[in-house]
């Protein structure tokens, strides 16, 4: 459906790394183990109550989720820079004295510099992103009239799975987020992890109409499972495997 | 990479030649051909054989009543909310409410008068291959649903095969018949004595169907001409289908059922000449929790099956049994010792001293035996039913065959009774040679004493034999079928071969390739065949977020990236719509959806928005069918003329059919019309349809012939004979669909402009606009989008796998007398109007809008000819202007073949896929329940769907448009 081609020079996108500093790297390899462990080890009971557990949950996944932000990720103004910086060097090299200063501030800032942004992803995913998803999700045939409680609170896991990093890293510039929306960017881990949660959700909707009978099988849980396998097999693709890769359509 | 026209056109043509001898050779392999014994058994055929067993049964009735019941359930009489009340108990204890009194001993069935059971009706659980199975004893199959959509053909008619009803006229008996008109066409041709045939073609008929049926009962219960009476009540099943099995009509019906079994039986008690008959009460199929039928779930197979008869009671030992009562544990319906239906014809036969109908696979009724006093008798007639049976045997496995097993084991068993050294049989002929040879030897060693074991042995062979030959998994002939998959193999490589590129491989055309694959997958799972769908809800809102993604990164403006995400936006928010309108598939078929719940409380509403769905089509076909052609008054008038009587008969019709849709709506429009038939009202709205698209036709052609615009892949016109016709056929296809259905054409029309924004916005923003015929559109787009809107609507439209959901209720309209094509024509276009559609849509799509230009000066003029002339010869001029490139023309050209080659890759993909699963799964369980209906449905879709709509009809609507 997608052929990947290396990264095109023109394009100002660059795919994001995460920060190389210790800390970073290792809270990176640790958040998927986290968000698949988490709902995993509460099948049981996400089975058995699925609107108290996913609940239950929300609060781990977010704070899982802006501890990834502060600690492995670049904030938006750095992704900027780092942007333009790619920019400048293939425009060979010019001005590298006057940009000094501006890395200096840029890649060490301190606490708050990354909490402000991560309290506003949070609250954006909140606010925007839920409700967002929740109208995508029922126009992707989620149940309207019953299930009010499960699909949004679906929607609020999927929103956290999604959204929350892409805020932090891109910010709220419209260009970048049309860009985003379809399927534009390089893909990095970040852009991995979204769309590898999207795409497990929609996934997670095929053994419904099964005959097995399980108890498993009801709304919403396959797609809750699909969603926290995805988007950690998307993180590791686009982590690793297809980094800097673009999805190309026809 | 790209491969010849010519290469590619006959390879394509091949394809499609393939895919129906594909079809005909898998399915003469696949449907099992069940040879058929012709000519009427008789007693002296028995007789060869000498001795006591094969001579004449004494008769025990000399009159049968039948009283079929349309979908008459087994808890329906059985149960403990039953109406049935005489038939499980005297009414006096009713008046007294003495319900829970269970020693009152005078019951139909706690007083011995009357023996219960359970009938298994096997699928497909449908009125006419019921009367088949309960009148000949026979198990129809699925090719018998090809041949009983033939009404009038010979596979349907029973009045030339061996019935019950047939050897009791042999007998010189007379029989009499009311109900159901669906006899009268088995048994055609005064076959009955007296017969008063009730339609039942509008379900909404709780009553009149009935009276019809009951208002003979009493004078024919006085006169003792006839020897079987035969009636059949259809209120129960238009119950069970408009309400379902717990509706408020329901109890009142049974105990209208129940009254007539009281008079009945009371005669029988009262009038001498009726003291040795017998009332057979049967269902010929069950409901299930939606009061559907045809398929295979428990409610649907387990009718009631009931003898009486005042002489029961006279039964030495009789067998008795409490009622009503619960079901077996773990089951629903299962009262009693469930027997099959078939069972019916052996037991008729024995009880009434006839020879057993030759291809009945019944097994007498064990219980019934107990009207003889003569334990003898049952060994009799054990022993012929069991002859009977053997020679279904020696037809399907040859005689040859059969004797030389029959033979080895005979020998065997001689020296050895307990067979010991015989071995165990391994197959099902030896299985069965072995039970019968066992048969037999009993039944030579006769003396009276063993006339016991006689009748055990016969059961059991008769056992063995009818789930042998019942479930005719025997007769499959797998090399055929082989052959079948392998020309649809080739079908497919011919194909792909037709295909202009494959590799690199575009989004369209990986998604396409997806979905083909997936679609294969799914015929493996039954539980998805069942559900079929949800694949395609699934998929479609995937495909058209990923279309959206790719306009929107194709336009430049901001604008047209907006337009893209909105008409994206669009589609997926009528799509979620549609696909709540119609709850199809087996599991949640019942439950509440729009079609169902919401229209019937808000009849107003449906109709506001069936007549915005008219006047939307109408303004259509004012402003773009008859543009140019004549005068906009003109125009609009006619199209007026043309919707009128369309909404006249949609609204008298859904009165007929659905009256709680109407109730008081439009009452003086009814009365006004109601001197019309609803026959002549649907010829009037077709016929000037007909019309329309002729003169249409006609005028568009002579004038683009006039003018001498209309070169092949010249300059766009403002509206194509396609577009024009499009419109025509839109009204067709509305009257075509279910009232309830309708409003789904304006989600239609919303979609089809969304997808003309999406698929047209970026490729006119890359190029200038160069007046061309045809579209410069991403053809793999386009096919992905039309198979997959094609099959959702099918399904939204309330169509499923399943033989029960096909709606017959527009397939009737306008046809007077049964004419095979109009009917089948009427039911294809009904049942597939969504997809049908869809495919002109795809037509109109691969022609090129008119140019802006010529739109915005059209409204300056108003359409006045002498301005259109003048654009026109603007028009021409810029065309000889602009030369188009030759490659890209050629590319024009091949536009429809491309569009084809890619619907044929799916079909003959499916179809594989269909193939291969009913070939592997043939012994799976469900393989006559959800296998084969697949099967019939993949036929429907190959044939009616893609050669005869999307080439034939899709072909002759591009060429035409080419043309004008």
């Amino acid at each position: 459906m997608a052929t990947p081609v290396t990264p095109v020079a023109e394009t100002p996108s660059q795919p994001i790394s995460v920060l190389s500093t210790q800390p970073a790297l290792f809270f990176a390899n640790l958040q998927p183990i986290l968000l698949l462990g988490t709902v995993l080890f509460s099948f049981r009971s996400l089975v058995a109550n699925p609107v108290g557990t996913l609940l239950g949950l929300a609060p781990t996944v977010a704070i899982v989720q802006t501890l990834y932000c502060v600690i492995c990720l670049p904030i938006a103004a750095q992704v900027e820079e780092a942007g333009r910086k790619a920019a400048s060097r293939a425009g060979a090299g010019v001005g590298v004295g006057v940009k000094k200063k501006g890395t200096k501030t840029a890649q060490d800032p301190d606490i708050w510099a990354k909490l402000v942004p991560a309290f506003l992803s949070m609250t954006l995913t909140l606010v925007l992103s839920t409700p967002l998803l929740y109208i995508f999700t029922v126009l992707f045939g989620a149940p309207l009239m019953t299930h009010n409680a499960h699909t949004l609170l679906l929607a609020l896991h999927l929103a956290l799975l999604v959204t929350p990093h892409l805020y932090y890293v891109h910010g709220l510039d419209a260009q970048t987020w049309l860009r985003i929306a379809s399927l534009q960017l390089p893909l990095d881990e970040t852009y991995g992890l979204s769309l590898g949660a999207l795409a497990g959700a929609w996934m997670g909707a095929v053994p419904i109409p099964l005959d097995w009978d399980r108890e498993w099988q009801k709304w919403p849980v396959t797609v809750v499972v699909g969603m926290y396998i995805g988007a950690v097999v998307g993180k590791l693709l686009g982590g690793y495997v297809v980094k800097g890769w673009r999805i190309k359509l026809s | 990479m790209a491969r010849g026209k010519t290469i590619r056109l006959t390879s394509l043509a091949l394809a499609n030649a393939l895919l129906p001898v594909a079809l005909l050779v898998f399915a003469v392999g696949f449907f099992p051909y069940k040879p058929l014994l012709p000519g009427l058994a008789t007693f002296e055929d028995d007789r060869e054989n000498g001795g006591w067993a094969g001579g004449r049964l004494e008769p025990v009735f000399d009159r049968v009543i039948f009283m079929v019941v349309d979908a008459l359930r087994s808890d329906f009489v059985y149960g403990h909310n039953s109406g049935f009340h005489f038939t499980q108990k005297y009414e006096q204890d009713m008046i007294h409410g003495r319900e829970s009194d269970t020693d009152v001993p005078c019951s139909l069935i706690r007083d011995g008068a009357a023996i219960p059971f359970t009938a298994h009706a096997s699928p497909p659980t449908v009125t006419m291959p019921r009367i088949k199975a309960l009148t000949t004893g026979s198990v129809p199959s699925f090719a018998d649903l090809i041949f009983n959509l033939d009404e009038s053909g010979s596979g349907a008619n029973l009045a030339t095969q061996d019935t019950w009803l047939a050897q009791i006229k042999a007998k010189g008996g007379k029989l009499v018949f009311f109900g159901d008109d669906t006899w009268l066409r088995l048994f055609p041709n005064d076959f009955f004595e007296r017969a008063d045939g009730t339609s039942s073609f509008f379900v909404s008929d709780f009553t009149e169907v009935d009276h019809n049926v009951t208002r003979h009962v009493p004078a024919e219960l006085e006169s003792d001409d006839w020897s079987a009476m035969i009636m059949h009540y259809l209120g129960l099943d238009h119950i069970g289908h408009k309400t379902g099995p717990q509706g408020p009509n329901m109890l009142p019906k049974q105990e209208e059922m129940d009254g007539i079994v009281k008079s009945i039986y009371e005669a029988m008690e009262s009038q001498p000449h009726l003291a040795k008959s017998l009332l057979v009460l049967a269902g010929d199929h069950g409901m299930n929790a939606g009061g559907n039928h045809g398929g295979s779930g428990p409610g649907e197979t387990e009718p009631a099956l009931l003898f009486a008869s005042p002489k029961f009671k006279e039964r030495k030992n009789p067998t008795t049994y409490e009622c009503p009562t619960s079901p077996k544990e773990g089951t629903e319906f299962h009262y009693y010792r469930k027997v099959q239906q078939s069972d019916i014809v052996p037991t008729l036969a024995g009880l009434l001293g006839m020879p057993i109908s030759k291809n009945s696979l019944g097994v007498f009724i064990g219980e019934l035996a107990e009207a003889w006093s003569d334990a003898s008798r049952k060994a009799q007639i054990m022993y012929q039913n069991a002859r009977q049976i053997s020679k279904i045997v020696e037809a399907a496995y040859g005689a040859d065959a059969y004797s030389t097993a029959v033979e080895k084991w005979s020998t065997c068993l001689r020296k050895d009774p307990s067979a010991g050294d015989c071995g165990i049989p391994d197959d099902q002929l030896s299985a069965l040679a072995k039970r019968w040879s066992s048969t037999t030897l009993t039944m030579s060693g006769g003396s009276e004493a063993r006339h016991g074991d006689m009748s055990q042995e016969a059961a059991a062979f008769l056992t063995v034999a009818q789930d042998i030959l019942s479930s005719a998994a025997s007769s499959y002939d797998v090399p055929r079928m082989v052959l079948g998959m392998l020309i649809c193999g080739i079908a497919l490589v011919m194909t792909l071969v037709s295909l202009p590129a494959v590799w690199p491989p575009s989004t369209a055309g990986s998604f396409f390739a997806i979905t083909c694959f997936l679609y294969g997958i799914m015929m493996f799972a039954s539980s998805y065949v069942e559900e079929e769908q949800h694949f395609w809800y699934w998929l479609t809102p995937a495909w058209v977020a990923l279309l959206t993604a790719e306009n929107v990164i194709r336009s430049r403006q901001r604008s047209e990236k907006l337009a893209c995400f909105t008409s994206g936006l669009v589609i997926l928010a009528v799509h979620r719509i549609a696909i709540r309108c119609n709850q199809t598939g087996q599991k949640h078929a019942g439950e509440p959806d729009i079609v169902h719940t919401f229209f019937p409380e808000h009849h107003l509403l449906m109709w506001l928005l069936i007549l915005a769905t008219y006047g939307y089509t109408c303004w259509m076909v004012a402003g773009r069918t008859f543009l140019d052609l004549v005068p906009g008054e003109v125009a609009a008038l006619s199209a007026i003329v043309l919707a009128i009587p369309a909404v006249v008969f949609k609204l008298n019709f859904t009165h007929a059919d659905a009256p709680e849709l109407v109730q008081d709506l439009a009452l003086q429009i009814r009365v006004w019309t109601a001197p019309f038939s609803l026959v002549s009202q649907a010829q009037v709205s077709f016929a000037v349809l007909l019309l329309a698209a002729l003169t249409v036709s006609a005028m568009a052609v002579s004038l683009a012939r006039g003018t001498e615009l209309a070169r092949k892949d010249g300059p766009a016109v403002n509206v194509t004979l396609a577009e024009r016709l499009h419109h025509l056929l839109t009204l067709f296809l509305i009257t075509q669909s279910r009232a309830t259905n309708i409003p789904l054409f304006l989600g239609f029309a919303l979609q089809s402009r969304a997808l003309h924004q999406l698929l047209h916005s970026a490729t006119h923003t890359d190029t200038e606009i160069v007046p061309r015929r045809s579209a410069a559109i991403p053809i793999p787009e386009l096919a992905t989008t039309a198979l997959l809107l094609s099959h959702t609507y099918f399904f939204c439209e309330g169509g499923s796998n399943s033989i029960s959901s096909v709606d017959l209720s527009n397939a009737y309209n306008g046809v007077g007398d049964y004419n095979v094509a109009a009917v089948g024509l009427l039911l294809f276009a009904s049942n597939w109007n969504g997809p049908i559609w869809w495919c002109s849509v795809a037509v109109l799509m691969t022609f090129s809008r008119p140019s802006q230009a010529i739109d915005d000066s059209r409204t300056k003029t108003n359409g006045s000819r002498s301005w259109v002339n003048q654009e026109r010869s603007k028009l021409r001029q810029d065309a000889s202007a602009t030369k188009p490139s030759s490659p890209s023309s050629a590319q024009d050209t091949n536009l429809w073949l491309w569009y084809v080659s890619c619907m044929t890759a799916f079909v003959a993909a499916g179809l594989l896929a269909v193939m291969t699963a009913c070939t592997l799964l043939r012994t799976h369980l469900f393989i006559w329940t959800v296998f084969s209906p697949k099967y019939l449905y993949a036929m429907a879709w190959c044939i009616g769907w893609h050669l005869l709509v999307n080439i034939g009809f899709g072909g002759a609507l591009r060429g035409l448009g080419s043309i004008a």
